[in-house]
């Protein structure tokens, strides 16, 4: 079912947007998530990413902020929710139990 | 507050959902400012623009929801269209095939047209090449119009004029080519200066660019001469023997040149194998014509200034030897890509288009094409009544007018888009006999510039807006208390208008239909008038090309007797040039002798043989043909009427045994012929000067009496081989080969009635429909016309009369518009028919005929109609 399952790219999103606490914003999450993974993102990307996240419950938002740079707006400021939270434990254990599925011989042939 | 304002901020606002709008927005202006003070306005503002069209998707629009009520609505005007389309299957057949009939016209032309105005666009450098074309004057009269203008036109212009980057001088050879003992006489076989392959971008399959053609003796062939000649075998480093004498070295080969350009050359010999062959003039002469020249200019030049600065450059270089003859010159630039379709002088390489029937043809489809749509928009209208309880109903149930506007768009979209596809089929149909007709190559293929799509594309949406939106809007206005009463009836307004769209579309046929007859009226008179000579089974040989034989004169000799010999030869003679084009001879300072250099004058010279003008039927009205029983006739010519003229007599007799000054020998005039169509007859006569000489170099005529023709040829071709070895026979029909001249007028007199066709015929199934339509709504007059006692000639009439006053005032309108039309079009003729009132009446009478039969067919049947049916019921 939808809302359940985590993208690629949403899940790095939804990381950086715990690990930025309460400042992960539009901007922010995107220069973090470059930062991190070398990888470019569109600022578009991002919000279209982050309202997905929304609309599955893992992220909720509010408006705080304004500066002058920002044209005198306030930042959309996101903050994971507890399914969000559950989620991405979901997907670490998934990852992990997968890790340790692994048989040495997989990728340590030399030895 | 710092704050940008960008116009894409107000688009971004009105898609995005308001709640996301703050933040994007937001974010936006900080990335722009943290932006600005590194990379600048410029680039920050671009990244800005890209940034916010990435907002533009779905996720963050407002308008999910509407959607869905959408497409529930849209389901209805599709089943709606559909059992409209279904119930009136007569009105439906006549929209969607007058439509398809129109749009496949239109594309056709459209194509044709595109076709034509984009010739040569394939070179590089395209913009900033031009032909140099030149004007001779004879006593400020002007005289002659060349293509390839005189020799040193292009190489002198580099070397005044710095805006000139390069040239190349081209003329045209007769020579013919063979290898291993294999003839072919080629057509378009030129020599070329070296700088031939830098100025156009003709892509190399072997060679060098830049040193193909700087040796002499060295030939650049086209990919199929050099097939031709050499089969799978590499050509490059190989011999090609010209005139079975000399040998030429391939250096390059290159690409054949697109059909769409006006160039076309299967071998190019090294210019300086031309000089050697003639003289250094051949590269520098003024006075020497039949050369192409195209300069590259360097970028940024205006051509208009270039050619502002020529008249007094020509003074300067050549103003005293033009003084001497009298004459006078004026070089044009004519840019690469307009050549096609503007130039169509002396020197052509091959048949260029003609820009006014190219833009005739392109109104003409227009024309079916604005006809088609006005069907549309006359029975939509018209038939308003039968869906005006439907708006009303639906207003009633709380549509929006812009709803019922859309309904309706709806409606006329689907209708075109069946036309559309009707017409697509159509095309693909008759798309390879269309280009047959028009005589374009077989090898073309559909256009593959996007624009072109674009512009069909734009011309079907505008077709719905046009033909649509103005039903649309008239329907979506009914007021549901009116209609819903059942008190309605269309308004005046509406009908005016209608009724002036039929007249548009009468207007539009009746001048297709007189443009037609008076095309066809002008092709006819130039058919079957007087020419002044015989064509009649003429076969014309061109003489062999040669180098310098000694045996010349005793082969050419014995070809001749061989060929008198058989008993189905009439006659036969020898000339430079025969009836059908323009002697390629034209001589200038040509005077009596009595009189001064400033009296001389430009003449065309045909060389012939005694048999010329007997063979040909000419009449010689004072002094005697030439007969060489009076003795040598070398020193003796002849002139035409129009000749007589030039030199400035008016009686011919007056010039009769004077002595002629040609190129400083002396000729005596003994005979004054008359004039005849030598050129064309579509142009005036021309001053003709005959010389004699016992075997001119250039064509024989043949006079064939004979049932198999075939085998004439055949006897004619084993004459030729026992004379002249192996090199080819090139011959061709006299009556062909003059009747192509009219070629083009015969397609365009075809084009034209075929188009001026389907306009009527697309207009009649219009007036078929509202014919029938407004008849049906006049029963209930019809029948209690008839119960008072109306008779069944005045009822037909009455019903009739609507329609033909509609037909009458378009024939009205048409005859100074049709008149002034094609007055223009004849201007093109020097010999041509002088418009009579015939021309107009003659073409009113078939539309009244034609239209008449359209509506009788209805107005018959409602007269007849027996009112006890039509008055019994409501």
């Amino acid at each position: 079912m939808k809302g359940t399952q985590l993208g690629e790219l949403e899940e790095i999103i939804l990381l950086t947007v715990g690990a930025l606490y309460d400042e992960a914003y539009g901007i922010a999450v995107m220069k973090e998530v470059e930062h991190r993974t070398g990888r470019k993102i569109t600022i578009s990307t991002v919000h279209a990413a982050l309202k997905r996240l929304e609309e599955k419950g893992f992220c909720e938002s509010r408006y705080d902020g304004a500066t002058h740079e920002r044209g005198g707006r306030r930042k959309h400021l996101f903050r994971v929710t507890a399914s969000g939270e559950k989620a991405l434990h979901q997907s670490r254990e998934i990852r992990n139990g997968l890790w340790n599925a692994i048989p040495n011989i997989a990728f340590n042939r030399s030895e | 507050m710092n704050k940008q304002e960008f116009w894409i901020d107000k688009l971004l606002q009105r898609f995005c959902s308001d709640s996301l709008y703050e933040g994007i927005y937001g974010d936006l202006q900080e990335l722009y400012f943290h932006e600005v003070s590194t990379i600048g306005h410029t680039r920050a503002k671009y990244l800005y623009h890209w940034r916010a069209f990435g907002f533009f998707r779905s996720t963050f629009s407002k308008k999910i929801d509407q959607l869905k009520f959408n497409i529930a609505m849209w389901k209805n005007f599709f089943t709606i269209t559909l059992r409209n389309l279904s119930k009136h299957k007569v009105y439906s057949i006549i929209n969607i095939l007058g439509l398809a009939i129109g749009l496949s016209a239109g594309f056709m032309i459209l194509q044709y047209v595109y076709y034509e105005t984009t010739y040569d666009q394939s070179f590089d450098n395209k913009e900033n090449i031009y032909r140099v074309q030149l004007n001779r004057y004879n006593n400020g009269e002007l005289s002659t119009q060349w293509a390839a203008g005189c020799a040193g036109a292009g190489l002198h212009m580099k070397e005044d004029f710095p805006e000139v980057e390069e040239f190349v001088n081209l003329h045209q050879s007769g020579a013919m080519v063979s290898r291993n003992k294999n003839y072919f006489q080629p057509e378009f076989a030129f020599y070329a200066g070296e700088t031939f392959f830098k100025v156009f971008s003709i892509p190399l399959i072997s060679g060098d660019r830049e040193t193909a053609l700087s040796e002499p003796y060295t030939v650049a062939l086209s990919e199929s001469m050099a097939e031709k000649l050499f089969g799978d075998e590499d050509p490059m480093g190989k011999n090609v023997k010209l005139n079975d004498e000399d040998n030429f070295m391939v250096t390059a080969v290159y690409q054949d040149f697109p059909e769409k350009s006006h160039m076309k050359f299967d071998l190019l010999y090294s210019f300086d194998t031309y000089v050697i062959y003639t003289s250094e003039d051949a590269r520098t002469r003024w006075q020497w014509d039949g050369f192409l020249n195209y300069v590259a200019l360097k970028d940024g030049t205006n051509p208009k200034v270039l050619e502002a600065k020529f008249p007094d450059w020509i003074e300067q270089r050549e103003g005293e030897e033009l003084a001497t003859y009298n004459a006078g010159m004026e070089f044009l630039l004519q840019p690469l890509t307009e050549i096609h379709l503007t130039s169509h002088y002396r020197g052509e390489i091959k048949q260029t288009g003609d820009k006014t029937s190219t833009y005739f043809l392109l109104i003409i489809g227009m024309f079916v094409l604005v006809i088609a749509w006005i069907n549309y928009i006359n029975l939509t209208t018209a038939r308003s009544i039968n869906r005006a309880k439907e708006v009303g109903i639906r207003k009633v149930m709380g549509s929006f007018k812009s709803q019922l506007v859309h309904q309706f768009l709806f409606e006329s979209s689907f209708i075109n888009f069946l036309a559309l596809s009707g017409a697509a089929l159509l095309v693909i149909i008759l798309f390879p006999y269309f280009n047959d007709f028009i005589g374009r190559p077989s090898s073309y293929s559909w256009p593959d510039a996007s624009w072109f799509w674009f512009g069909l594309g734009t011309l079907f949406l505008a077709g719905i807006a046009l033909s649509g939106l103005y039903p649309a809007v008239v329907l979506a206005n009914f007021k549901p208390v009116t209609v819903l009463k059942g008190k309605f009836s269309g308004s005046a307004k509406g009908n005016l208008m209608r009724k002036g769209l039929v007249v548009f579309q009468f207007l539009a046929s009746i001048i297709l239909i007189t443009g037609t007859y008076i095309v066809y009226d002008q092709l006819s008179f130039l058919q079957n008038q007087d020419l002044g000579f015989k064509t009649q089974q003429t076969l014309v040989i061109k003489t062999p090309s040669y180098g310098s034989d000694s045996l010349r004169l005793i082969r050419e000799v014995a070809f001749k007797n061989y060929v008198n010999g058989e008993s189905f030869v009439e006659g036969l003679s020898n000339s430079t040039s025969v009836p059908g084009r323009t002697p390629d001879w034209n001589a200038g300072g040509l005077r009596l002798i009595t009189q001064t250099e400033t009296e001389a004058n430009q003449y065309r010279v045909i060389g012939m043989d005694e048999n010329f003008i007997d063979f040909y039927g000419l009449k010689v009205i004072a002094g005697r043909g030439f007969d060489a029983s009076y003795g040598n006739e070398t020193f003796n010519i002849l002139l035409n009427e129009s000749a007589v003229k030039r030199v400035g007599f008016s009686n011919p007799e007056d010039v009769l045994n004077k002595d002629f000054l040609f190129w400083g020998d002396t000729f005596k005039i003994v005979g004054i012929v008359k004039d005849y169509r030598q050129e064309s007859p579509k142009a005036d006569y021309d001053a003709l000067v005959f010389r004699y000489y016992e075997s001119p170099n250039g064509l024989y005529s043949v006079n064939i009496n004979s049932t198999n023709v075939r085998s004439s040829v055949d006897q004619i071709e084993q004459h030729w081989q026992s004379a002249f070895g192996d090199k080819p026979l090139d011959y061709f029909f006299l009556d062909d080969f003059y009747n192509e001249q009219y070629q083009g007028e015969l397609k365009f007199g075809s084009i034209f009635s075929i188009f001026s066709g389907l306009a009527i015929l697309v207009a009649c199934l219009g007036l078929f429909g509202l014919a029938s339509y407004m008849t049906s709504l006049r029963t209930k007059e019809v029948g209690v016309r008839k119960v008072l006692g109306a008779s069944f000639p005045t009822l037909l009439l009455l019903l009739t009369g609507d329609f033909m006053k509609l037909v009458g005032i378009a024939i009205l309108i048409s005859v100074p518009l049709s008149w002034w039309i094609m007055d223009n079009w004849l201007q093109n003729f020097a010999n041509r028919i002088s418009l009579s009132p015939i021309s107009f009446i003659l073409p009113g009478l078939v539309l009244i005929l034609i239209a008449l039969a359209t509506v009788s067919y209805h107005t018959y049947h409602t007269a007849n109609l027996n009112p006890a049916t039509t008055l019994k019921d409501e």
